[in-house]
């Protein structure tokens, strides 16, 4: 058989056409246009559910974070309440705008605002009003926190900027969320949690995440070789199904790979590892049931690597044989975006796992910092106007779906056509 | 070494006493960091001499319990998760930092599951 057709057998082709999508190149200016940025900002960003954590950060009543929705212009206190539902509020004090909540993470029964020592439940009722006999007749029914519409799927936190959302979030996710539903999610307790702003759009910070065609070319030394063998040198994907804007991606990784003879802090580190994965630091004995779940490795491949499953339009889950790690993209601005990543490891309890671990930390931050600076670089290029378009091969249909369906929420008039068409 | 350096290091581990002002980060962004803005010929001196004597590093450390390593022992582990950071220099990319990736960069790794961070 010859390469051609093995690959044929292993990466099923044609995936844009279909998907239903153009082939032809696509517009720049999504990426580029202040205007176009405004559009997402309104009928998309302040329509659509958004991820904002898992509920393991409020693991009790009480527990609350706190967290900047740029594209919102709004500061927001999530909070597991005393009579534990997941709420999250504007964190914006009713007397006269300032911000309530100042940690970045704690545990509370109450807040106080330190302007005026307002004082709220972590329901968000007002509880007091210092020297309220000075007041006029306030409302104080009406000047609790102002709630945020928030919905869990899956431990996924949700936020929805319409004070009454006009679809509820089982509608938003779909068929996508009806499939990756009743996954065992390993080690949702700790995680290594990456942070950087970039000036590049979040689409291009997005796109970066949802395409394998650069693995052997910008991660030549960290992982070119664990996504890309002889039989597939370019990286093709193994399949990618869609859900209206949701998707997923299962991505090709090079059964024989093995760390290069003179990798020997590597080799020491995993001389007792039983995950046959590079990128894992976990072992597989908890993950069989995880792994189990019949959403993940969906064509059963010996050559599969990890899926990406996106609940649009920000959240990458990537699901792993070593366990499971998000990216969420928060765009601030056309060229301006903070991106997190989030993997989810075991607390190493002996000192050769730290080790592990912190080989497995080191070798990511390589391959994230190779990800995200060169956005910087492709939001120049798109912004120098040498093109309006880009050009979009059969491996990077996610991009265009990403790009057709973001398009569809900015032109939208209700959030049921955006969906549905 | 001279005198005040005595003690910086658990009995045994002298040798690596000339690693300590440079290489001790508390956390990996911190490790990180110090492995970027290294020479080669000290990244690669420091991977082997530490690749070495991780074995007994690792013996050493595991006699304690991790949250409460005595302050000398802390330094020592801390060398020998260096070690990883040396790794991506000497093992992938054949020089101090990723191949055509920007440095200074606004990449952080905010928080690990490192129990000694």
């Amino acid at each position: 058989m010859n390469e051609m057709t093995e690959l044929a057998g292993i990466c099923t082709s044609d995936l844009t056409r279909s998907a239903g999508l153009g082939t032809g190149p696509v517009s720049c200016e999504p990426y580029r246009s202040p205007e176009y940025f405004e559009r997402e900002r309104e009928q998309l960003f302040k329509r659509a559910w958004l991820t904002v954590g898992r509920i393991e950060q409020v693991p009790e009543k009480g527990s609350f974070f706190t967290k900047t929705i740029e594209i919102w212009n709004t500061p927001i206190v999530v909070v597991r309440t005393s009579d534990d539902k997941v709420q999250a509020f504007y964190n914006v004090c009713p007397h006269r705008g300032n911000q309530v909540v100042l940690e970045e993470r704690g545990r509370a029964s109450r807040f106080m605002c330190n302007y005026h020592n307002w004082v709220f439940r972590n329901d968000g009722r007002l509880f007091g009003i210092p020297d309220e006999a000075n007041f006029f007749d306030v409302d104080k029914k009406a000047c609790g926190l102002r709630p945020i519409a928030t919905e869990v799927w899956e431990g996924w936190i949700f936020i929805n900027h319409q004070a009454v959302p006009e679809v509820g979030l089982t509608e938003f996710l779909g068929e996508f969320g009806r499939r990756f539903s009743g996954i065992s999610w390993e080690n949702t307790e700790t995680s290594l949690y990456f942070e950087a702003h970039l000036d590049a759009n979040w689409k291009v910070l997005a796109d970066a995440f949802s395409e394998t065609y650069h693995i052997p070319s910008i991660h030549p030394a960290t992982i070119g070789k664990t996504f890309a063998s002889q039989v597939n040198p370019h990286s093709r994907p193994l399949d990618a199904l869609f859900w209206g804007p949701h998707r997923q991606f299962s991505t090709f990784g090079n059964p024989e790979y093995a760390p290069p003879e003179d990798a020997m802090v590597e080799k020491m580190a995993y001389a007792n590892r039983d995950t046959g994965n590079v990128l894992g630091a976990a072992d597989t004995a908890g993950m069989s049931r995880y792994l189990d779940h019949p959403a993940i490795n969906p064509k059963q491949s010996r050559y599969w690597a990890l899926d990406i499953a996106v609940a649009f339009p920000t959240l990458h889950i990537n699901l792993s044989p070593g366990g499971f790690w998000s990216h969420r993209f928060w765009p601030i601005s056309v060229n301006r975006t903070r991106w997190e990543a989030e993997f989810h490891v075991p607390r190493p309890t002996t000192a050769h796992e730290c080790l592990q671990q912190e080989l497995y930390v080191a070798r990511i931050a390589e391959i994230l910092l190779e990800d995200v600076t060169n956005t910087e670089r492709t939001q120049r290029g798109i912004e120098a106007r040498a093109f309006d378009t880009m050009q979009l091969q059969d491996g990077e249909v996610q991009i265009r779906h990403n790009l057709h369906h973001v398009d569809r929420w900015v032109n939208a008039a209700s959030v049921s056509e955006a969906l549905n068409g | 070494m001279s005198g005040h350096s005595e003690g910086l290091l658990p009995p045994g581990f002298e040798d690596l006493l000339e690693f300590v002002p440079h290489w001790v980060g508390s956390t990996a962004q911190e490790r990180w960091d110090i492995r970027a803005r290294s020479s080669m010929d000290d990244i690669r001196r420091f991977y082997t001499v530490m690749l070495a004597r991780s074995e007994a590093i690792l013996a050493h450390v595991g006699q304690f319990p991790l949250d409460a390593l005595p302050e000398p022992v802390l330094r020592l582990f801390r060398l020998q998760l260096a070690l990883a950071q040396a790794a991506m220099a000497v093992e992938l990319h054949r020089q101090p930092r990723a191949i055509n990736s920007p440095f200074p960069h606004s990449v952080r790794i905010v928080r690990t599951a490192e129990p000694t961070a």
